[in-house]
C-alpha cells in the first residue's frame, strides 16, 4: 500500500520541485493515479505537460471560494462574499487561513478518491511550518463551528502515518542539513511522524582531477559525515550534471527507483 | 506621520531561497560596521539561519542585540553591530496596543509561524528607520515571492483599513466615545448587526461559529483603535518611492540559477528604481574554472567542466542582458558558515573599492 499524500519540503533551492516531479513520474510509471500539487507557487504548465505529469490547477483564491461556497451551500454567494472588501482584506491579512483551506482541499480530494495519490510540492521551510501550524492555530481560534470539524478531519488524515509520507530535501551543506533536521523535529511534533531527510545534489565521485571539484567533494564529505553519523540522512540522490530540466527530472526518477 | 531621517540608508537583500542571501547580508553588515558605521542587521527570513552565524539564540528573537565580530581584516579586527532576528510576537508586543483585554485571535496569529511575519516585519523596519539610530540598515528579506508579500504588506495594511471598512468603524468609534462604553465586544455585536456588516458576519458565523465572530469583532476593534500604529508602517512604501537612500541587491547564484524568478521579482517590485538595483551572483567558481588546464582531463571530467562553465556563462549573460549593475562573488571554499562570512567580508572590501 502506497502513501496517499507526499509532502516535499525543505530550504529554498534544495530541489523540492524537481524531486516532487521525479517522484510523481515514478509513481505514475508504477501505475498509480497521481496528481502533482504546486501549492501556492505558480505551476510551470509547459514543463508539466512535457513530462506528462497531471497537476492540480487551483489557487488559494479559487480554493477558498469553493470552500466557502460549499459551506454556505451557494457558489454565487461565495463569489460575492470573497469579493467584498471585508473578506478580501481578511484573507490577504491572514495568508495562513488561505493556505490551510488549500491543504484541506487536497485532503478532501484524497478522501473522495481512494485511488488518488497527491505529491505536494510544499513552500520552503518557514512557510511550510506556517501551513501546518495554521491548522492548530485556527482550531484554537475558531473553537467550534463547521470549520473546526473540518480541521479535525484534516488532522485525522495527517496523523495517520500510513497516509502521509513527508520528505525533506537538503543540499550537502551544513546550514541546509541543520535546517532539515530542525524541520524534521517540527514535522514530527505536528504529528507527521513518517518524515525522512533526503540528501540531494551531492557529488557521487570519490575523487577528481579537477582541483576545484576535489575541494568540493572533500568539503561535502566532511559535512555529510557528521549528519550520517547522527542518522539524520535517510536517503540520497547524487548530483545530475545536466542543464535540461526534463532530463534532470527523468534521471532523478531513475535514481529514485532504487531508493524509495 | 513620522518623517524619515535623511541619514539612514537601507540596503535590501532579496532573491530566491538557498542563494546565500543571509550570508551575503550578514557579511555586508559586518563589513560596513568595520568601516566605522553604525549598523543594524535585520533578518526576517523565517528559518532564522542568521543565528548560527552571529551566535544569537531564539530567545533573543525580536530584540536588538549587540554583536561583536572579529573581522580578520587588517583595518579593524573587532567590530560591533546591532542585529535583530525578526519576531512577529515581539514586534506585536512592542506596539503596545491599547485594549481592554488581550485578544486571543491576535495573540495566536502573532506567533512565529502564525503567518503574519511579512506584515510585522515591515512595521519593525519602519520603527527602526524612525529611531534614527543607524547609518545603514541591512535588511535580509524572505525568499522569492515572499519578498513580494513583504513589499505588499503596506498595501495589505492599507486595504485592511479600507475606506468602506473604516467608515463603518468610524461610526462605531464615535458611538463608543460618546457613550463612553469603551471596549465591550458584546455590545459591539449589537452595533455590527444593525449595519451592513450584519449579512457578512452572518456568513462568517455559518463557517466559523458564533464564538469566533464575537472574538473576531473584538480583534477588529482592537486593530482599528490602534490603526495609527499600523498605518505608520505605510511610510516605508513612501520611503522607497521617495528619492531616499536605499540600495536593492538581487541575489542570484551560479549553482541555483532560477533566473526567471529573479526577473519576476524585479518586474514586480516596481517601487525600486533600476539605478538603485544591482545583481549579485553568488557562489561563482569562475576564477577556479579559469585555472583548470583541460588537456590532461578525461572525457567524463570534461563533461563536468563544461557543465560548470555553462552555469557561469548563463548567469553572466543573463545579468548583462537585464541588469546594468552586477557583480560576481566567488564561492567560499570554507565549510563552516562563519568562515564563509570571513571570505565574503573580504569580497565586500574589494567591492567598495571598485
Amino acid at each position: 500500500m502506497k502513501n496517499r499524500l507526499y509532502i516535499i519540503s525543505g530550504k529554498g533551492g534544495t530541489g523540492k520541485t524537481s524531486f516532487s516531479l521525479a517522484l510523481s513520474k515514478l509513481l505514475l510509471d508504477q501505475g498509480y493515479k497521481v496528481q502533482y500539487a504546486a501549492f501556492d507557487h505558480e505551476v510551470e504548465v509547459e514543463k508539466l505537460q512535457s513530462l506528462s505529469v497531471p497537476f492540480f490547477d487551483t489557487t488559494v483564491e479559487k480554493s477558498c471560494e469553493k470552500y466557502i461556497g460549499l459551506k454556505l451551500k451557494s457558489e454565487t454567494i461565495a463569489r460575492w462574499v470573497m469579493k467584498t472588501p471585508f473578506f478580501n482584506a481578511l484573507f490577504s491579512i491572514l495568508p495562513s487561513l488561505g493556505s490551510m483551506i488549500l491543504l484541506g482541499h487536497y485532503i478532501k480530494e484524497l478522501e473522495n478518491d481512494p485511488d488518488l495519490i497527491i505529491v505536494l510540492d510544499s513552500p520552503a521551510t518557514g512557510h511550510a511550518k506556517s501551513m501546518l501550524e495554521a491548522t492548530y492555530n485556527f482550531k484554537e481560534i475558531f473553537k467550534a463551528g463547521v470549520l473546526v470539524q473540518d480541521i479535525h478531519r484534516m488532522h485525522d488524515f495527517l496523523h495517520q502515518s500510513e497516509n502521509v509520507r513527508s520528505i525533506i530535501c537538503s543540499l550537502p551543506t551544513e546550514m541546509s542539513l541543520q535546517e532539515a533536521g530542525e524541520l524534521k523535529s517540527f514535522m514530527i511534533s505536528k504529528g507527521i511522524s513518517n518524515t525522512d531527510i533526503l540528501l540531494n545534489n551531492y557529488i557521487e565521485k570519490q575523487e577528481s582531477n579537477l582541483d576545484f571539484l576535489n575541494k568540493k567533494i572533500k568539503a561535502e564529505d566532511e559535512i555529510v559525515k557528521n549528519f550520517v553519523k547522527d542518522e539524520l540522512i535517510n536517503f540520497q540522490i547524487s548530483k545530475i550534471f545536466d542543464h535540461s530540466p526534463s532530463k534532470v527530472i527523468n534521471e532523478m526518477r531513475n535514481k529514485l527507483e532504487g531508493v524509495i | 506621520m513620522t518623517t524619515f531621517t535623511d541619514k539612514t540608508k537601507i540596503e535590501i537583500f532579496c532573491g530566491t531561497g538557498g542563494v546565500g542571501k543571509t550570508t551575503l547580508a550578514t557579511s555586508r553588515a559586518i563589513f560596513l560596521s568595520s568601516q566605522g558605521k553604525k549598523i543594524l542587521l535585520i533578518t526576517i527570513d523565517p528559518s532564522k539561519r542568521l543565528k548560527q552565524i552571529l551566535n544569537l539564540s531564539e530567545s533573543d528573537a525580536g530584540q536588538t542585540h549587540q554583536v561583536q565580530f572579529e573581522t580578520k581584516l587588517e583595518t579593524s579586527s573587532i567590530t560591533e553591530l546591532d542585529a535583530i532576528l525578526m519576531s512577529p510576537t515581539h514586534t506585536f508586543q512592542e506596539m503596545n496596543l491599547s485594549s481592554e483585554k488581550k485578544n486571543k485571535i491576535l495573540e495566536i496569529l502573532m506567533r512565529p509561524n502564525g503567518g503574519m511575519n511579512e506584515i510585522m516585519a515591515i512595521i519593525e523596519v519602519q520603527k527602526q528607520i524612525n529611531s534614527k539610530k543607524y547609518d545603514v540598515i541591512v535588511l535580509d528579506t524572505p525568499p522569492g515571492k515572499h519578498f513580494l508579500d513583504f513589499l505588499k504588506a503596506t498595501q495589505k495594511i492599507d486595504r485592511f483599513f479600507d475606506k468602506s471598512f473604516v467608515e463603518i468603524f468610524k461610526y462605531f468609534g464615535k458611538k463608543f466615545k460618546s457613550s463612553k462604553i469603551g471596549f465591550a465586544p458584546k455590545k459591539v455585536i449589537g452595533l455590527v448587526v444593525s449595519t451592513g456588516l450584519k449579512k457578512l458576519l452572518k456568513y462568517l458565523e455559518l463557517v466559523t461559529g458564533k464564538e469566533f465572530v464575537e472574538e473576531f469583532v473584538d480583534a477588529i476593534f482592537t486593530l482599528y483603535n490602534n490603526k495609527e500604529k499600523f498605518v505608520a508602517a505605510l511610510s516605508f512604501q513612501k520611503f522607497l518611492e521617495s528619492d531616499s537612500s536605499y540600495e536593492l541587491f538581487l541575489v542570484a547564484s551560479t549553482e541555483q540559477q532560477k533566473l526567471d524568478e529573479i526577473l519576476e521579482i524585479q518586474k514586480k517590485s516596481t517601487h525600486f528604481s533600476s539605478e538603485k538595483t544591482s545583481v549579485l551572483i553568488n557562489k561563482s567558481i569562475k576564477k577556479r574554472l579559469d585555472l583548470v588546464d583541460d588537456e590532461n582531463l578525461i572525457k567524463e571530467e570534461l563533461t563536468i567542466l563544461e557543465y560548470f562553465k555553462m552555469l557561469e556563462e548563463k548567469v553572466s549573460q543573463f545579468s548583462s542582458q537585464y541588469f546594468g549593475k552586477f557583480r560576481t562573488f566567488e564561492e567560499s571554499i570554507s565549510t563552516s558558515p562563519k568562515d564563509q562570512v570571513y571570505d565574503l567580508i573580504k569580497e565586500w572590501e574589494v567591492y567598495d573599492k571598485e
